[in-house]
């Protein structure tokens, strides 16, 4: 795997690398053009310094007749300017007189005398070390002005006026990486932005992310994700109509087999017959409720997208309806059905909150053994909402409360017709809803029997 | 067989159909058996029906335009409808379309009937789309409560109490009426849901409005 370098270092190494390479090519660039012969900075300066000489020669020293000697016209000019300081001059007349020379400056010419020509360069030795020459031939061609330099004050000067310019590309260099640091940051929280919008959605959430506030070279990686979503969200929904539409088709042909056997029975007068078909009205019954549970389950995955609506739910509306229900149910098995409600909302899902009552109160109408009690109890206690379903029957031992909420679970003891589904239903709603449930003892004698109790928060908005 | 009344039963699916219609006959009722909602439409206009059986999943047109029709021509033919068990927001539009009761599939026959006999007992004269008492008003089919021309937000529940009531204005309304006429056939359950509702509609619309009579039930008026 190749190693991973962010995104902040990338820019800032290749940045400063740029920087470098442009400075010193640059530097090679401004070095290359001083040291050019004639027209270069070195040569230029050592000709301004010439001509500077050349004009501040006394009248006296240029009107001396030929021959003559020239006396106390030496030293004078004194070099002005901080770059000629190193330099030094004579003033040559064309008979080879020396008439004036700075100070230090030898009494011989560093080159013949008389070339005739306007201007001239050349390096020569002297004192031990390489002077550039400038020998300068007055307009009149009278005199000529030799000046010189040393070489290693010349490159001193390049040095110096090099190093005066790093301060400078140092500042330079740092404020444009700490400029790029802060951008790069700046850039990057845009990433950061996309990853908790991204983060911070529930597994269920298969809405698009929002575009808008993204930097613009984010969007093409976002909006190929948001087409991915639209996708997955695409064959979810398709799957939701195929569990929608087997629903449908699983049902009815149930209900109608169950109707026809209860046709059948009223017909059949002989009382094994009758028997027999009342078996298979349980049966039918079983395989119903499996086929809803099973359904059921199948919702919940589906709408793992986040397409299970919210809204404010009357649980005690819910309750009562799903309690008379199984009123009938309840009155064909002898039991005593007692529903109390206190009026209180919840956020959340119908029909999810629907399918927990209905498996709770199911559950407590067909464990209860004939002559039992159901009690459905929906109240508002301590910032909660509590629904319980309480029953009279057999209960479930203490071992097995842990075990009851995994699918397909059954207890040991378990007579009735269970799919072993009603109780994970029950705690995959509670899950969905931000709330919790618990077992207790129930209403039989002695703290037997079972009691179911779910607490739901009051009142707010749900990840479903 | 003595022939009761005629039923329509509304059901596109065949086999359930026909079971239901022969469990009904076997009850004695005369049945009519529609399969879709345009052959609802035409038997519900040329005939009077002491009830209707009404399936809301048809594969045309929804049950419920059905049940929308029939109650906006003032028709107060009492409707049973039969819906899927987990379809709760179908129920509950059903119930506030106006119609008397529900049945999840599948149900039992005997149920049906219990059902079926339980709203045509309690049938009620014509459909009215508001009713007044005193500051009180009711518009049903905005579900709305008003005291003297302020809204007041009320529960699906209490709507449905309070509608129970303002119908039978002027007489003591039993418990079991009362509860029936909210929850539709309620045989095996015993419920606080009357009291927590008249108790929500006192408190809402003025102490007075609802008269409590001990040991049998309420009136309005």
């Amino acid at each position: 795997m190749r190693p991973c370098i962010s995104l902040r270092t990338r820019v800032l190494a290749t940045t400063t690398l740029v920087c470098v390479l442009v400075s010193l090519g640059w530097a090679a660039w401004q070095a290359q053009r001083m040291l050019r012969p004639d027209a270069g900075y070195w040569d230029e300066g050592l000709a301004g310094f010439t001509a500077y000489v050349m004009g501040s020669l006394p009248p006296a020293a240029l009107t001396l007749p030929p021959a003559a000697p020239a006396p106390g016209l030496s030293p004078s000019l004194p070099p002005s300017r901080e770059q000629d300081k190193a330099s030094m001059f004579q003033v040559w007349r064309r008979d080879g007189m020396l008439m004036i020379a700075s100070p230090g400056a030898p009494q011989q010419p560093l080159v013949a005398i008389g070339s005739g020509q306007a201007q001239r360069f050349s390096t020569e030795p002297y004192a031990g070390q390489r002077w550039r020459v400038l020998v300068m031939t007055h307009p009149g061609g009278r005199f000529e002005v030799h000046s010189a330099k040393p070489e290693l004050a010349m490159r001193n000067d390049l040095i110096k006026s090099a190093l005066s310019a790093m301060p400078v590309v140092f500042v330079l260099l740092v404020s444009l990486l700490v400029g790029l640091w802060l951008a790069v940051g700046w850039a990057v929280a845009g990433v950061r932005g996309a990853q908790r919008a991204i983060e911070r959605r529930g597994e269920r959430d298969l809405t698009p992310i929002v575009l808008d506030r993204l930097p613009v070279e984010l969007r093409p990686i976002v909006s190929a994700f948001n087409q991915l979503l639209g996708r997955l969200s695409a064959s979810l929904s398709n799957e939701k109509r195929f569990i929608s539409n087997a629903a449908h088709e699983l049902r009815t042909p149930l209900a109608a087999l169950r109707a026809q056997t209860q046709v059948a029975q009223r017909l059949a007068g002989e009382p094994a017959l009758t028997d027999a078909l009342g078996k298979l009205t349980a049966i039918i019954d079983r395989a119903s409720r499996l086929a809803n549970q099973l359904l059921t389950f199948a919702r919940f995955e589906a709408n793992a997208a986040g397409a299970a609506a919210t809204e404010a739910l009357a649980l005690d509306a819910l309750t009562l309806e799903a309690a008379y229900e199984f009123g009938e149910l309840a009155r064909l098995r002898a039991l005593q059905m007692r529903v109390h409600v206190e009026p209180v909302q919840v956020r959340g899902n119908a029909e999810q909150m629907a399918a927990l009552l209905r498996n709770l109160i199911d559950n407590a109408v067909r464990y209860t053994p004939a002559g039992g009690v159901v009690l459905v109890e929906c109240r508002a206690a301590d910032a909660s909402a509590t629904l319980s379903v309480a029953d009279s029957g057999p209960g479930i031992p203490a071992a097995e409360h842990a075990l009851v909420f995994d699918r397909f679970y059954r207890g040991q003891a378990v007579q009735a017709s269970g799919s072993g589904l009603g109780l994970s239903i029950v705690r995959e709603v509670v899950d969905r809803h931000c709330g919790s449930v618990r077992l207790l003892g129930g209403l039989a004698t002695g703290g037997g029997g079972l009691k179911v109790e779910v607490r739901l928060p009051l009142g707010v908005a749900a990840a479903l | 067989m003595n022939t009761k009344p005629p039923l329509l039963l509304v059901e596109d699916d065949t086999m359930l159909g026909a079971a239901v219609r022969d469990g009904l006959l076997q009850d004695g009722y005369a049945v009519d058996w529609a399969r879709d909602g345009a052959m609802a439409r035409t038997l519900l206009h040329d005939h009077a029906y002491q009830a209707v059986l009404l399936d809301l999943s048809l594969p045309h047109e929804s049950g419920l335009s059905i049940l929308k029709g029939l109650r906006a021509r003032q028709d107060a033919t009492p409707v049973v409808i039969i819906t899927a068990r987990d379809a709760v927001a179908e129920r509950v539009e059903g119930l506030d379309l106006g119609a008397d009761d529900y049945l999840v599939k599948p149900f039992d026959l005997d149920e049906l009937a219990a059902r079926v006999r339980a709203v045509m007992r309690r049938q009620q004269g014509a459909v009215v789309a508001e009713l007044r008492h005193g500051r009180v008003r009711v518009d049903v089919p905005r579900r709305a409560v008003f005291v003297e021309d302020a809204p007041v937000a009320v529960s699906a529940q209490e709507f449905r109490t309070l509608w129970a009531l303002m119908q039978r204005a002027g007489r003591v309304v039993p418990r079991r009426e009362l509860e029936e006429a909210v929850y539709g056939w309620n045989a095996g359950v015993d419920s606080n849901a009357l009291e927590v509702y008249v108790h929500q509609l006192r408190r809402k619309l003025g102490a007075e409005l609802i008269e409590t009579v001990r040991g049998f039930g309420y009136r309005i008026g």
